[in-house]
Protein backbone atom coordinates (compact mmCIF):
# COMPACT_ATOMS: atom_id res chain seq x y z
CA UNK A 1 0.00 0.00 0.00
CA UNK A 2 1.01 3.23 -0.86
CA UNK A 3 -1.08 6.55 -0.14
CA UNK A 4 0.70 9.61 -1.48
CA UNK A 5 0.71 12.78 0.83
CA UNK A 6 2.88 14.91 -0.60
CA UNK A 7 1.78 17.10 -3.71
CA UNK A 8 3.17 19.92 -2.07
CA UNK A 9 6.19 18.26 -3.91
CA UNK A 10 4.68 16.44 -7.14
CA UNK A 11 1.13 15.35 -7.90
CA UNK A 12 0.64 11.98 -8.15
CA UNK A 13 -1.26 10.23 -9.78
CA UNK A 14 -1.27 12.15 -12.98
CA UNK A 15 -4.97 12.29 -15.19
CA UNK A 16 -5.52 9.23 -17.19
CA UNK A 17 -6.17 12.38 -19.85
CA UNK A 18 -2.17 13.47 -19.01
CA UNK A 19 -0.97 10.18 -19.51
CA UNK A 20 -2.60 10.01 -22.68
CA UNK A 21 -1.33 13.08 -23.99
CA UNK A 22 1.72 12.53 -23.24
CA UNK A 23 2.10 9.11 -25.75
CA UNK A 24 -0.38 11.40 -27.93
CA UNK A 25 2.19 13.99 -28.48
CA UNK A 26 5.16 10.75 -28.99
CA UNK A 27 3.26 9.49 -31.25
CA UNK A 28 1.35 12.04 -33.45
CA UNK A 29 2.65 15.20 -33.08
CA UNK A 30 7.10 14.15 -33.84
CA UNK A 31 8.36 17.38 -35.53
CA UNK A 32 10.28 19.81 -34.13
CA UNK A 33 7.15 22.53 -33.24
CA UNK A 34 8.45 25.83 -34.46
CA UNK A 35 11.95 24.59 -35.83
CA UNK A 36 10.50 24.01 -39.70
CA UNK A 37 8.10 24.68 -41.74
CA UNK A 38 7.08 20.57 -42.77
CA UNK A 39 3.73 19.66 -42.18
CA UNK A 40 4.75 17.51 -38.93
CA UNK A 41 6.81 20.60 -37.71
CA UNK A 42 3.65 23.00 -38.08
CA UNK A 43 1.09 20.51 -36.54
CA UNK A 44 3.23 20.27 -33.67
CA UNK A 45 3.50 24.27 -33.74
CA UNK A 46 -0.34 24.02 -33.59
CA UNK A 47 -0.61 22.25 -31.06
CA UNK A 48 2.40 24.01 -28.74
CA UNK A 49 0.82 27.27 -29.90
CA UNK A 50 -3.16 25.69 -28.49
CA UNK A 51 -0.94 24.59 -25.33
CA UNK A 52 0.42 28.32 -24.51
CA UNK A 53 -3.40 29.70 -25.51
CA UNK A 54 -4.59 27.43 -22.09
CA UNK A 55 -1.48 28.21 -20.38
CA UNK A 56 -2.14 31.87 -21.04
CA UNK A 57 -5.66 31.92 -20.29
CA UNK A 58 -5.40 30.74 -16.97
CA UNK A 59 -2.78 33.29 -15.66
CA UNK A 60 -3.88 36.02 -17.39
CA UNK A 61 -2.02 37.00 -20.47
CA UNK A 62 -1.08 37.49 -24.11
CA UNK A 63 -0.01 34.07 -25.49
CA UNK A 64 3.57 35.82 -26.63
CA UNK A 65 3.69 36.58 -22.65
CA UNK A 66 3.57 33.38 -21.59
CA UNK A 67 6.89 31.06 -21.81
CA UNK A 68 7.23 27.61 -21.61
CA UNK A 69 9.88 26.67 -19.47
CA UNK A 70 11.51 23.35 -17.63
CA UNK A 71 10.07 24.02 -14.79
CA UNK A 72 9.97 26.63 -11.86
CA UNK A 73 12.77 26.74 -10.54
CA UNK A 74 14.38 27.82 -14.43
CA UNK A 75 11.46 30.38 -14.87
CA UNK A 76 12.23 32.03 -11.53
CA UNK A 77 15.83 32.19 -12.45
CA UNK A 78 15.13 33.76 -15.78
CA UNK A 79 12.58 36.01 -13.96
CA UNK A 80 14.75 37.04 -11.21
CA UNK A 81 18.69 37.35 -13.03
CA UNK A 82 16.80 38.57 -15.97
CA UNK A 83 15.32 41.76 -13.17
CA UNK A 84 18.82 42.41 -11.55
CA UNK A 85 20.65 42.36 -14.81
CA UNK A 86 21.59 46.17 -14.05
CA UNK A 87 22.27 45.98 -10.24
CA UNK A 88 20.07 47.25 -7.51
CA UNK A 89 18.63 45.84 -4.51
CA UNK A 90 16.47 42.84 -4.73
CA UNK A 91 14.04 41.92 -1.67
CA UNK A 92 13.05 38.34 -1.04
CA UNK A 93 10.72 36.79 1.46
CA UNK A 94 12.00 34.35 4.01
CA UNK A 95 9.19 31.93 3.12
CA UNK A 96 10.66 31.44 -0.35
CA UNK A 97 11.48 28.28 -2.05
CA UNK A 98 15.41 27.84 -2.60
CA UNK A 99 14.54 28.64 -6.26
CA UNK A 100 13.84 32.02 -5.14
CA UNK A 101 16.66 32.50 -2.73
CA UNK A 102 19.44 30.99 -4.53
CA UNK A 103 19.48 32.33 -7.54
CA UNK A 104 19.48 35.64 -5.39
CA UNK A 105 22.46 34.40 -3.61
CA UNK A 106 24.01 33.72 -6.23
CA UNK A 107 23.63 37.32 -7.50
CA UNK A 108 24.58 39.13 -4.47
CA UNK A 109 27.82 36.50 -4.25
CA UNK A 110 28.78 37.74 -7.44
CA UNK A 111 28.53 41.19 -6.97
CA UNK A 112 25.79 42.12 -9.27
CA UNK A 113 23.11 43.05 -7.20
CA UNK A 114 22.18 43.38 -2.79
CA UNK A 115 19.52 41.36 -2.04
CA UNK A 116 17.52 41.92 1.41
CA UNK A 117 15.52 39.04 3.47
CA UNK A 118 11.95 40.13 4.65
CA UNK A 119 10.06 38.14 7.34
CA UNK A 120 6.58 36.78 6.85
CA UNK A 121 4.61 36.35 10.20
CA UNK A 122 1.52 34.15 9.93
CA UNK A 123 -1.55 35.59 10.94
CA UNK A 124 -0.33 38.98 11.11
CA UNK A 125 -0.02 40.45 7.36
CA UNK A 126 0.28 44.07 8.33
CA UNK A 127 3.20 43.13 10.48
CA UNK A 128 4.82 41.56 7.30
CA UNK A 129 4.15 44.72 5.51
CA UNK A 130 5.54 46.94 7.88
CA UNK A 131 8.59 45.16 7.86
CA UNK A 132 8.57 45.34 4.09
CA UNK A 133 8.25 48.61 4.40
CA UNK A 134 11.45 49.49 6.29
CA UNK A 135 13.86 47.32 4.21
CA UNK A 136 12.84 49.43 1.41
CA UNK A 137 15.49 51.42 -0.01
CA UNK A 138 15.30 53.62 -3.39
CA UNK A 139 17.69 51.25 -5.07
CA UNK A 140 14.97 48.04 -4.96
CA UNK A 141 14.33 47.00 -8.41
CA UNK A 142 12.57 44.17 -7.87
CA UNK A 143 10.27 42.00 -4.95
CA UNK A 144 10.10 38.34 -5.09
CA UNK A 145 8.04 36.35 -2.98
CA UNK A 146 5.76 32.82 -2.85
CA UNK A 147 2.28 32.90 -3.30
CA UNK A 148 2.44 30.07 -0.80
CA UNK A 149 4.95 28.74 1.43
CA UNK A 150 5.61 25.06 0.39
CA UNK A 151 6.17 24.53 4.25
CA UNK A 152 3.13 25.67 6.20
CA UNK A 153 1.03 26.88 3.35
CA UNK A 154 0.57 29.83 4.51
CA UNK A 155 -0.79 32.29 1.67
CA UNK A 156 1.42 35.88 1.80
CA UNK A 157 -0.26 39.12 1.08
CA UNK A 158 0.62 39.46 -2.41
CA UNK A 159 -2.03 42.04 -3.26
CA UNK A 160 -0.63 44.66 -0.58
CA UNK A 161 3.25 43.32 -1.02
CA UNK A 162 2.73 43.87 -5.41
CA UNK A 163 0.96 47.28 -4.62
CA UNK A 164 4.07 48.50 -2.26
CA UNK A 165 6.18 47.76 -5.44
CA UNK A 166 4.33 49.19 -7.94
CA UNK A 167 4.03 52.36 -6.10
CA UNK A 168 8.00 52.53 -5.61
CA UNK A 169 8.35 51.37 -9.08
CA UNK A 170 9.95 47.72 -8.75
CA UNK A 171 8.95 45.04 -10.36
CA UNK A 172 7.15 41.66 -8.59
CA UNK A 173 8.05 38.30 -9.28
CA UNK A 174 5.94 35.90 -7.87
CA UNK A 175 6.32 31.75 -7.12
CA UNK A 176 3.58 30.48 -7.34
CA UNK A 177 4.45 26.74 -7.72
CA UNK A 178 2.17 26.26 -4.73
CA UNK A 179 -0.80 27.50 -5.66
CA UNK A 180 -1.82 27.52 -9.38
CA UNK A 181 -3.91 25.00 -10.05
CA UNK A 182 -5.35 25.17 -6.71
CA UNK A 183 -6.11 29.09 -5.97
CA UNK A 184 -6.83 32.11 -8.31
CA UNK A 185 -3.58 33.05 -9.36
CA UNK A 186 -3.44 35.47 -12.42
CA UNK A 187 -1.06 38.04 -12.94
CA UNK A 188 -3.91 40.48 -12.12
CA UNK A 189 -5.52 38.88 -9.31
CA UNK A 190 -2.29 38.78 -7.56
CA UNK A 191 -0.26 42.15 -8.93
CA UNK A 192 2.22 40.13 -10.36
CA UNK A 193 4.50 41.39 -13.18
CA UNK A 194 6.17 38.16 -13.43
CA UNK A 195 4.21 34.68 -12.45
CA UNK A 196 5.80 31.78 -12.10
CA UNK A 197 4.45 28.16 -12.00
CA UNK A 198 5.36 24.71 -12.22
CA UNK A 199 3.33 22.37 -14.31
CA UNK A 200 3.72 19.59 -12.76
CA UNK A 201 1.98 20.11 -9.30
CA UNK A 202 -1.01 21.63 -9.04
CA UNK A 203 -1.70 21.91 -12.82
CA UNK A 204 -1.55 17.99 -12.96
CA UNK A 205 0.96 17.70 -15.88
CA UNK A 206 4.29 15.87 -15.83
CA UNK A 207 7.82 16.40 -14.51
CA UNK A 208 9.78 18.89 -17.06
CA UNK A 209 7.61 22.00 -17.78
CA UNK A 210 7.07 25.05 -16.25
CA UNK A 211 5.86 28.72 -17.41
CA UNK A 212 6.59 32.17 -16.65
CA UNK A 213 3.97 34.96 -17.16
CA UNK A 214 4.68 38.24 -17.74
CA UNK A 215 2.89 41.51 -17.82
CA UNK A 216 2.96 42.80 -21.01
CA UNK A 217 5.71 45.78 -21.72
CA UNK A 218 7.75 43.30 -18.95
CA UNK A 219 11.28 42.75 -20.96
CA UNK A 220 14.22 40.21 -19.22
CA UNK A 221 17.32 39.50 -20.73
CA UNK A 222 17.38 35.89 -22.31
CA UNK A 223 18.65 32.79 -19.63
CA UNK A 224 20.26 31.25 -22.10
CA UNK A 225 21.17 31.67 -25.46
CA UNK A 226 20.69 29.27 -28.44
CA UNK A 227 18.31 28.43 -31.96
CA UNK A 228 14.83 29.52 -31.80
CA UNK A 229 13.44 28.93 -35.34
CA UNK A 230 13.54 32.55 -35.97
CA UNK A 231 16.24 34.79 -36.99
CA UNK A 232 18.86 32.21 -37.57
CA UNK A 233 21.07 34.40 -39.07
CA UNK A 234 21.49 36.55 -36.42
CA UNK A 235 24.01 36.28 -33.80
CA UNK A 236 21.91 37.40 -31.05
CA UNK A 237 18.77 36.03 -29.45
CA UNK A 238 15.13 37.76 -31.17
CA UNK A 239 13.34 40.64 -29.31
CA UNK A 240 10.19 38.71 -29.92
CA UNK A 241 8.69 36.62 -26.61
CA UNK A 242 8.11 33.80 -25.85
CA UNK A 243 11.01 33.25 -28.24
CA UNK A 244 13.27 35.27 -26.93
CA UNK A 245 12.85 32.76 -23.40
CA UNK A 246 12.65 29.18 -25.04
CA UNK A 247 16.46 28.77 -27.13
CA UNK A 248 16.38 24.87 -27.89
CA UNK A 249 13.62 22.36 -28.40
CA UNK A 250 11.29 22.51 -25.79
CA UNK A 251 9.69 20.22 -24.27
CA UNK A 252 6.54 19.46 -26.50
CA UNK A 253 5.44 16.21 -24.89
CA UNK A 254 5.48 17.66 -21.45
CA UNK A 255 3.73 20.58 -22.70
CA UNK A 256 0.95 19.04 -24.89
CA UNK A 257 0.65 16.67 -21.13
CA UNK A 258 0.50 19.86 -19.38
CA UNK A 259 -2.52 21.61 -21.13
CA UNK A 260 -4.14 18.47 -20.78
CA UNK A 261 -3.66 19.05 -17.04
CA UNK A 262 -5.05 22.71 -16.99
CA UNK A 263 -8.86 21.52 -19.17
CA UNK A 264 -8.73 18.81 -16.46
CA UNK A 265 -7.85 21.60 -13.67
CA UNK A 266 -10.75 23.68 -15.49
CA UNK A 267 -12.86 21.14 -15.25
CA UNK A 268 -12.37 20.32 -11.82
CA UNK A 269 -12.70 24.76 -11.10
CA UNK A 270 -10.39 25.83 -8.87
CA UNK A 271 -13.18 26.40 -5.95
CA UNK A 272 -14.09 22.72 -6.08
CA UNK A 273 -10.25 21.46 -5.57
CA UNK A 274 -9.83 24.06 -3.29
CA UNK A 275 -12.59 23.23 -1.06
CA UNK A 276 -11.79 19.42 -1.46
CA UNK A 277 -8.00 19.66 -0.35
CA UNK A 278 -8.96 22.04 2.40
CA UNK A 279 -11.44 19.60 3.97
CA UNK A 280 -8.94 16.90 4.28
CA UNK A 281 -6.35 19.46 6.02
CA UNK A 282 -8.49 20.42 7.91
CA UNK A 283 -9.19 17.09 9.29
CA UNK A 284 -5.60 15.81 9.35
CA UNK A 285 -4.35 19.34 11.40
CA UNK A 286 -7.63 18.72 13.88
CA UNK A 287 -6.65 14.89 14.04
CA UNK A 288 -2.91 15.58 14.93
CA UNK A 289 -3.92 18.25 17.93
CA UNK A 290 -5.22 15.16 19.77
CA UNK A 291 -1.54 12.94 19.61
CA UNK A 292 0.90 13.27 22.17
CA UNK A 293 3.99 15.01 21.29
CA UNK A 294 2.88 16.61 17.92
CA UNK A 295 3.38 20.05 17.40
CA UNK A 296 2.45 21.79 14.04
CA UNK A 297 4.50 24.45 12.75
CA UNK A 298 3.48 28.29 12.29
CA UNK A 299 -0.23 29.00 12.95
CA UNK A 300 -1.68 25.57 11.33
CA UNK A 301 -3.92 24.82 9.03
CA UNK A 302 -7.23 27.95 7.95
CA UNK A 303 -9.29 27.61 5.26
CA UNK A 304 -8.59 30.53 3.28
CA UNK A 305 -5.30 31.58 4.83
CA UNK A 306 -3.81 28.18 3.99
CA UNK A 307 -2.78 25.55 0.66
CA UNK A 308 -3.74 22.04 1.82
CA UNK A 309 -0.28 21.92 3.46
CA UNK A 310 0.26 21.19 7.21
CA UNK A 311 3.88 20.85 8.74
CA UNK A 312 4.63 19.10 12.04
CA UNK A 313 6.98 17.64 14.45
CA UNK A 314 6.31 14.91 16.61
CA UNK A 315 8.66 15.36 20.08
CA UNK A 316 12.39 15.54 19.48
CA UNK A 317 12.15 12.27 16.65
CA UNK A 318 13.75 13.53 13.08
CA UNK A 319 11.68 14.67 10.41
CA UNK A 320 13.16 12.77 7.88
CA UNK A 321 13.11 9.54 10.46
CA UNK A 322 9.03 10.20 10.97
CA UNK A 323 8.72 10.54 7.25
CA UNK A 324 10.41 6.96 7.13
CA UNK A 325 8.34 5.78 9.65
CA UNK A 326 5.05 7.18 7.76
CA UNK A 327 6.29 5.07 4.93
CA UNK A 328 6.61 1.93 6.36
CA UNK A 329 3.13 2.47 7.05
CA UNK A 330 2.23 2.90 3.59
CA UNK A 331 2.08 6.82 3.79
CA UNK A 332 4.46 9.14 1.66
CA UNK A 333 4.80 12.47 3.35
CA UNK A 334 8.16 14.24 2.82
CA UNK A 335 10.74 15.08 5.78
CA UNK A 336 12.97 17.81 6.15
CA UNK A 337 13.74 21.12 5.12
CA UNK A 338 11.52 21.18 1.94
CA UNK A 339 14.16 23.36 -0.13
CA UNK A 340 13.35 25.89 1.99
CA UNK A 341 16.58 27.82 3.92
CA UNK A 342 14.98 30.61 5.77
CA UNK A 343 11.81 29.98 6.83
CA UNK A 344 12.45 27.44 9.77
CA UNK A 345 14.81 30.23 11.60
CA UNK A 346 10.86 31.99 12.09
CA UNK A 347 8.82 28.53 12.62
CA UNK A 348 11.41 27.77 15.18
CA UNK A 349 11.59 23.94 12.94
CA UNK A 350 15.22 24.12 12.57
CA UNK A 351 15.45 20.23 12.73
CA UNK A 352 12.88 20.51 10.06
CA UNK A 353 9.45 19.52 9.84
CA UNK A 354 7.45 16.48 8.14
CA UNK A 355 4.89 17.71 5.54
CA UNK A 356 1.36 16.65 4.32
CA UNK A 357 0.14 17.81 1.74
CA UNK A 358 -3.09 16.58 -0.18
CA UNK A 359 -4.58 16.36 -3.88
CA UNK A 360 -6.87 15.20 -5.97
CA UNK A 361 -7.48 11.52 -5.38
CA UNK A 362 -6.86 11.70 -1.72
CA UNK A 363 -9.91 10.76 0.35
CA UNK A 364 -10.89 11.12 4.28
CA UNK A 365 -10.48 7.58 4.78
CA UNK A 366 -6.79 8.22 3.87
CA UNK A 367 -6.36 10.67 6.24
CA UNK A 368 -8.19 8.93 8.98
CA UNK A 369 -5.48 5.89 8.38
CA UNK A 370 -2.63 8.68 8.14
CA UNK A 371 -3.62 9.66 11.94
CA UNK A 372 -3.55 6.35 12.99
CA UNK A 373 -0.16 6.24 11.81
CA UNK A 374 1.22 9.07 13.36
CA UNK A 375 -0.03 8.05 16.63
CA UNK A 376 1.73 4.91 16.11
CA UNK A 377 5.24 6.83 15.63
CA UNK A 378 4.34 8.88 18.40
CA UNK A 379 3.89 6.09 20.76
CA UNK A 380 6.23 3.57 19.52
CA UNK A 381 9.35 6.07 17.88
CA UNK B 1 -3.70 35.63 -55.98
CA UNK B 2 -1.97 34.87 -52.83
CA UNK B 3 -0.26 36.86 -50.65
CA UNK B 4 2.19 36.26 -48.07
CA UNK B 5 2.36 38.60 -44.86
CA UNK B 6 5.55 38.00 -42.99
CA UNK B 7 5.26 38.61 -39.45
CA UNK B 8 7.96 38.70 -36.47
CA UNK B 9 7.24 35.08 -35.41
CA UNK B 10 5.84 31.78 -35.38
CA UNK B 11 3.99 32.78 -31.90
CA UNK B 12 2.85 36.37 -33.53
CA UNK B 13 1.33 34.31 -37.01
CA UNK B 14 -0.19 31.41 -35.32
CA UNK B 15 -1.68 34.47 -32.88
CA UNK B 16 -2.39 36.42 -36.19
CA UNK B 17 -4.29 33.32 -37.67
CA UNK B 18 -6.62 33.19 -35.01
CA UNK B 19 -7.63 36.90 -35.30
CA UNK B 20 -8.35 36.68 -38.75
CA UNK B 21 -9.95 33.61 -38.60
CA UNK B 22 -12.35 35.13 -36.39
CA UNK B 23 -12.99 38.39 -39.32
CA UNK B 24 -13.67 35.53 -41.39
CA UNK B 25 -10.46 35.62 -43.35
CA UNK B 26 -8.74 32.44 -44.14
CA UNK B 27 -4.96 32.07 -43.87
CA UNK B 28 -2.35 29.68 -43.53
CA UNK B 29 0.84 30.00 -41.91
CA UNK B 30 3.79 29.37 -44.03
CA UNK B 31 7.78 29.57 -43.65
CA UNK B 32 8.78 32.65 -45.32
CA UNK B 33 11.01 31.76 -48.67
CA UNK B 34 14.38 32.32 -47.88
CA UNK B 35 14.77 35.28 -50.50
CA UNK B 36 12.30 37.36 -48.34
CA UNK B 37 14.08 36.45 -44.98
CA UNK B 38 16.95 38.01 -44.85
CA UNK B 39 17.63 37.34 -41.15
CA UNK B 40 17.16 33.82 -41.59
CA UNK B 41 14.00 32.00 -40.47
CA UNK B 42 10.90 33.58 -40.41
CA UNK B 43 7.11 33.10 -41.09
CA UNK B 44 4.56 34.42 -42.20
CA UNK B 45 0.47 34.11 -43.16
CA UNK B 46 -0.76 33.06 -46.53
CA UNK B 47 -3.85 35.10 -47.39
CA UNK B 48 -6.19 35.60 -50.93
CA UNK B 49 -6.09 38.93 -52.61
CA UNK B 50 -3.75 41.44 -51.78
CA UNK B 51 -3.59 41.13 -48.11
CA UNK B 52 -4.77 44.81 -47.61
CA UNK B 53 -7.95 44.03 -45.13
CA UNK B 54 -5.45 41.28 -43.49
CA UNK B 55 -2.59 43.28 -42.85
CA UNK B 56 -4.60 46.24 -40.91
CA UNK B 57 -6.26 43.80 -39.06
CA UNK B 58 -2.92 42.24 -37.84
CA UNK B 59 -1.01 45.78 -37.29
CA UNK B 60 -4.79 47.12 -35.27
CA UNK B 61 -4.00 44.08 -32.81
CA UNK B 62 -0.13 45.25 -32.85
CA UNK B 63 1.12 42.60 -34.93
CA UNK B 64 3.73 43.99 -37.09
CA UNK B 65 3.99 43.07 -40.43
CA UNK B 66 7.24 43.06 -42.03
CA UNK B 67 6.36 42.74 -45.60
CA UNK B 68 4.00 41.36 -47.98
CA UNK B 69 4.85 39.32 -50.41
CA UNK B 70 3.31 37.77 -53.99
CA UNK B 71 3.15 34.00 -53.50
CA UNK B 72 2.42 31.59 -56.42
CA UNK B 73 -0.85 29.45 -56.22
CA UNK B 74 0.48 26.23 -56.13
CA UNK B 75 3.41 24.31 -55.42
CA UNK B 76 4.83 26.75 -52.50
CA UNK B 77 7.74 28.46 -54.53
Amino acid sequence: MAVYFDHAATSYPKPALVVRAMEEALILYGGNPGHGGHRMAMRAAGKLFAAREAAAGLFGTETENLVFTPGCTFALNLAIKGAMAEGGRLLVSMYDHNASLRPAAALERAGKCAVGYFPVYEGDDGRTLRQLRQMWTPDVRAVVCTHASNVTGYLLPVREIAEMAHRYGALFILDAAQTAGVLPATLRETGADILCAAGHKGLLGPMGVGVLAMRAGVRLPPLIDGGTGIYSLDQGMPEESPERYEAGTVNFPGIFALAAGIREVRRRGLLGIYRREAALARMFAEGLRGVDGVRIAGRGFREGENTATVSFNIGGMDAAQVSEALSREGYMLRGGYHCAGMIHALLGTEKGTVRFSCGPGNTPGQVAGLLSAVKKVARTG
Amino acid sequence: MQTLLTVQSLTYAQKGQKLLDRQWIKSSLRRTPERYAARGCSYGLLVRGDGAEARRILEGYGIKVLGAYPYPERGGE
